[in-house]
């Protein structure tokens, strides 16, 4: 366990080194993350402006944004790369029989490059949005604490599914679009691009069946109080249902992708 | 009229000198820079149907000199003239005769069958259909590709690739090829494969060919002709023979296996080397005493199993002169 | 007429590679229709969700984004991956060969790193144009559809353009181009009418970064739709902005292979 964390440590302070030699990287990320922030705000602006949003304000779906972003960055890029990557270079013999699991490898290796970008992306957008716009506050600090224990739930889900559909890079001859699905999907069902309260009825029945609104719909909505009291403890009692059923699933997946890699030599 | 000529080049590198002292803004937006000679004053002219070996150690400047005359790099003082024209100017022109490989850089389509890129070479090299069909017919003969040309070439070894790209580049019937470094990393029968077919090709086609390379099999094999050149300056210009009579060690080194264990000959013109159980290896001079007189010296002197002499050749001949090159590089 | 040729005999052994595995080729389409898909679902969602956005209606809104997607594929298919080789082409030999050929350098590497991929963005675009103009009870005239074409090619090759320039610094840098981000960011405003952004930002999307030319001001021509900056002269420019910028291009182009040559490694 400690050896862990000491691994967990070294890969983010070793991914923080080498970032910190790539200064046209942090220049380039701050400027993409505050034009990104910029088109953002005039569009929903242009939408406000029409007086049809309901009873949301445009301070919330801002703030849904912001603050979403910290959780979005731990979440970002699909495994399907690295898992791919490693399938097809070999590598993956090498990196399951080290002594800690490869599962943790990814997770460390993707924390490694969400410290930078929250560094580059997540701090200055908010800071910008925080000085420019205005960020609404979280409604308490309770409410804070159930969303940053939605936002570990939220991120168990991810991971759980991100490594379902990434497995079958395994079946697949080449990988790169791996991610495309996974990001379409998590789009769709998760409404992270356009909040779930804008959706239709019938899509955002199909949404509230499904696990993706938990990475980061429903944690922002604990934060912004817009969800509260009993209906809080039934959304963790259904994402850990869904982790259940996702563990369970993955498992069942990454056996049939060992005997594929052991008895059939990958 | 020379096919190549090279008059007084000379070629200067920027290289980026980058201070840590400097912002990276300043450092993007001016970088500074220093001069690097990689070619130094070169004169030399190749004519049609020769066969040259252009070798120097690494960073000697042989790369430059063959991207000068394709036309990737313009001379910074000096003059190039290929097929009588400035290759930088004539870049496109020059292109349709000459041929070109560069060490292991594969020019073929990864993941179709090798007929394939010759398909498109045909296209590109604006080949007409019957000449296509006779010297493809006749490379993939003379290169032994026949059972590999349908195969995708991701699936080839890199023995295979090597000989299709170095088909590819014959395909034209250029006038001048260049081959940088064409048998790095092959195995010995592929080699021998490959001086056989440049040795054939410049014979039949009369193919100038002029390649750079660290193998002094090679150089032995094949290159007529040999151009030695050293941190961009020209070393020697000329045939092997005289390349080797003039640089010829005038020290050789003679190989006695004692019948038992015996202490190091005595006499001053011996000079141990190494000794390994009963073998001693003695470095002699020719000019002090010659092979037939040191062996007969040896065998009645002392009882000795076995005798061996070893005369230094073209590599050793290298390895003492890029050493040199080396020092004299230091005390600058 | 030759490296016409060589062009299209490069692209069409691309082609018959990319198909050697067709499945991969096919995953890689379906994934890209589904995430641009999607994408393109949300927005429209968005704008019906709330009657119009800048004066727009939804499905005039999903007639720009699908102009933008398609210039956007048809630019990329020959931009894209030469702009990400940039950065490589100096140090793996890239230049060279393409320097050693018997047709212009540009060409051949404009041919050789062709992606054959945005099929599935130049079809899904094309669908959704279908659906909005069918919504929109469009009908051409004969001119109009010419202009289509215009708009089509000229938005390509402004976007082609600006992708080619801004990672062009990176040839020489060999890392990514700084300036690469403006390409992304730019490009990402361009999905949406631009009469929503302030002033300043119209005013930088019809000069520094025209990207105001590659959907929004030659669809206004198709929807007679007259917003934003100078309507009725910008709606007809994209043709001039198309043949600056390519110049513009070849400029920078010309200015870096001298480099090259005089710098070489």
């Amino acid at each position: 366990m400690t050896q862990n964390i000491k691994l967990y440590g070294a890969i983010i302070s070793k991914s923080m080194r080498q970032f910190a030699t790539y200064r046209t990287n942090i220049f380039a990320g701050i400027v993409s993350a505050l034009f990104m922030l910029g088109a953002r705000w005039a569009l929903w602006v242009a939408l406000f402006a029409t007086g049809n949003a309901g009873d949301i304000t445009l301070a919330e779906t801002m703030t849904f944004f912001v603050v979403g972003d910290f959780v979005m960055v731990w979440m970002g890029t699909s495994f399907g790369d690295v898992i791919g990557e490693d399938n097809r270079s070999g590598d993956i013999a090498l990196k399951i029989t080290r002594p800690c699991s490869y599962h943790f490898q990814l997770l460390a290796e993707r924390h490694s490059v969400a410290v930078i970008e929250t560094l580059t992306k997540s701090v200055p957008i908010f800071i910008a949005a925080a000085v420019l716009i205005g960020i609404l506050p979280p409604i308490g600090a309770g409410a804070f604490g159930l969303f940053v224990l939605a936002v570990l739930l939220g991120g168990a889900v991810y991971f759980l599914v991100d490594l379902i559909i990434s497995y079958s890079v395994f079946w697949l001859t080449d990988y790169w679009y791996v991610r495309w699905y996974q990001r379409a999907i998590l789009q769709l069902f998760g409404g992270t691009v356009l909040p779930l309260w804008f959706y239709p009825d019938w899509l955002r029945a199909i949404a509230d069946v499904l696990p993706f609104r938990f990475v980061m719909f429903a944690p922002m909505e604990i934060y912004l109080g817009r969800l509260s009291g009993a209906d809080v403890y039934a959304t963790f009692v259904a994402a850990l249902f869904w982790i259940f059923v996702l563990f369970c699933a993955e498992r069942l997946i990454w056996r049939r992708v060992q005997y594929k890699l052991v008895v059939q030599g990958g | 009229m020379p096919q190549i000529e090279l008059i007084n080049v000379s070629k200067d590198y920027k290289i980026r000198k980058r201070d840590k002292n400097r912002s990276w803004f300043a450092e993007f937006f001016c970088p500074k820079y220093t001069q690097k000679r990689a070619v130094d004053d070169i004169s030399f002219s190749i004519d049609a149907g020769e066969m040259v070996g252009y070798i120097g150690s690494n960073g000697a400047g042989k790369s430059t000199t063959i991207k000068m005359l394709t036309g990737i790099l313009a001379p910074t003082c000096g003059t190039v003239r290929v097929f009588d024209r400035d290759p930088c100017k004539n870049r496109t022109k020059n292109a349709l005769s000459m041929g070109v490989v560069f060490g292991q850089r594969s020019q073929l389509l990864w993941d179709l069958p090798v007929r394939d890129t010759f398909d498109l070479f045909k296209t590109m090299y604006k080949i007409e259909e019957k000449v296509f069909r006779a010297q493809r017919d006749m490379l993939v003969d003379m290169l032994d590709m026949e059972d590999f040309l349908s195969q995708a070439v991701r699936q080839l070894s890199l023995g295979q690739r090597m000989r299709a790209n170095l088909a590819l580049c014959f395909l034209h019937k250029p006038k001048v090829v260049y081959l940088d470094e064409p048998t790095i990393g092959l195995d010995v029968l592929v080699k021998d494969k490959i001086r056989a077919f440049l040795k054939k090709i410049n014979k039949e086609q009369g193919t100038t060919v002029l390649l750079t390379t660290h193998d002094t099999g090679d150089i032995e094999q094949i290159a007529e002709r040999l151009i030695l050149i050293d941190h961009g300056k020209l070393l020697y210009d000329g045939n092997q023979l005289g390349f080797k009579e003039r640089y010829r060690d005038t020290e050789y080194t003679l190989e006695v296996t004692f019948a038992a264990p015996t202490a190091p000959i005595e006499n001053p013109l011996f000079h141990l080397q190494t000794s390994e159980g009963n073998t001693h290896c003695y470095r002699l001079n020719h000019d002090k005493i010659i092979t037939g007189e040191a062996i007969t010296y040896a065998a009645s002197n002392y009882s000795v199993a076995d005798i061996r002499v070893r005369e230094s050749g073209i590599e050793d001949i290298l390895k003492k002169m890029y050493d040199r090159g080396e020092t004299i590089c230091e005390t600058k | 007429m030759h490296s016409v040729r060589v062009f299209f005999r490069i692209v069409k052994f691309l082609f018959k590679a990319k198909i050697e595995y067709p499945a991969a080729y096919l995953g890689g389409i379906v994934s890209q229709w589904l995430a641009n898909g999607i994408t393109m679902l949300l927005i429209v969602l968005t704008v019906l969700n709330f009657g119009t956005l800048g004066g727009w209606l939804p499905m005039e809104v999903m007639f720009l984004h699908s102009v933008w997607l398609f210039t956007y594929a048809v630019g990329s298919s020959f931009a894209y991956n030469l702009s990400r080789l940039f950065r490589h082409m100096a140090v793996d030999g890239t230049m060279d060969e393409a320097l050693t050929r018997p047709v212009p350098p540009f060409l051949y590497l404009v041919a050789t790193t062709f992606n054959i991929g945005y099929v599935s963005h130049i079809t899904l675009a094309v669908g959704a144009l279908v659906f909005s103009m069918i919504q929109l009870g469009i009908s051409w005239a004969a001119w109009q559809w010419l202009w289509f074409v215009v708009m089509i090619v000229c938005g390509g090759i402004i976007t082609a353009c600006m992708m080619l320039i801004c990672e062009m610094p990176s040839l020489r840098t060999r890392s990514r181009s700084p300036v690469g981000v403006f390409f992304d960011s730019g490009r990402n405003f361009a999905q949406f009418p631009l009469v929503i952004y302030p002033r300043v930002l119209q005013i930088i999307f019809t000069t520094v970064l025209p990207f105001g030319f590659v959907g929004f001001y030659p669809s206004q021509v198709l929807l007679g739709k007259q917003d934003g900056l100078l309507p009725q002269v910008n709606m007809w420019l994209s043709p001039v902005v198309a043949v600056l910028i390519v110049g513009i291009t070849a400029l920078c182009w010309r200015i870096l292979s001298r480099r090259y040559e005089s710098a070489g490694t």
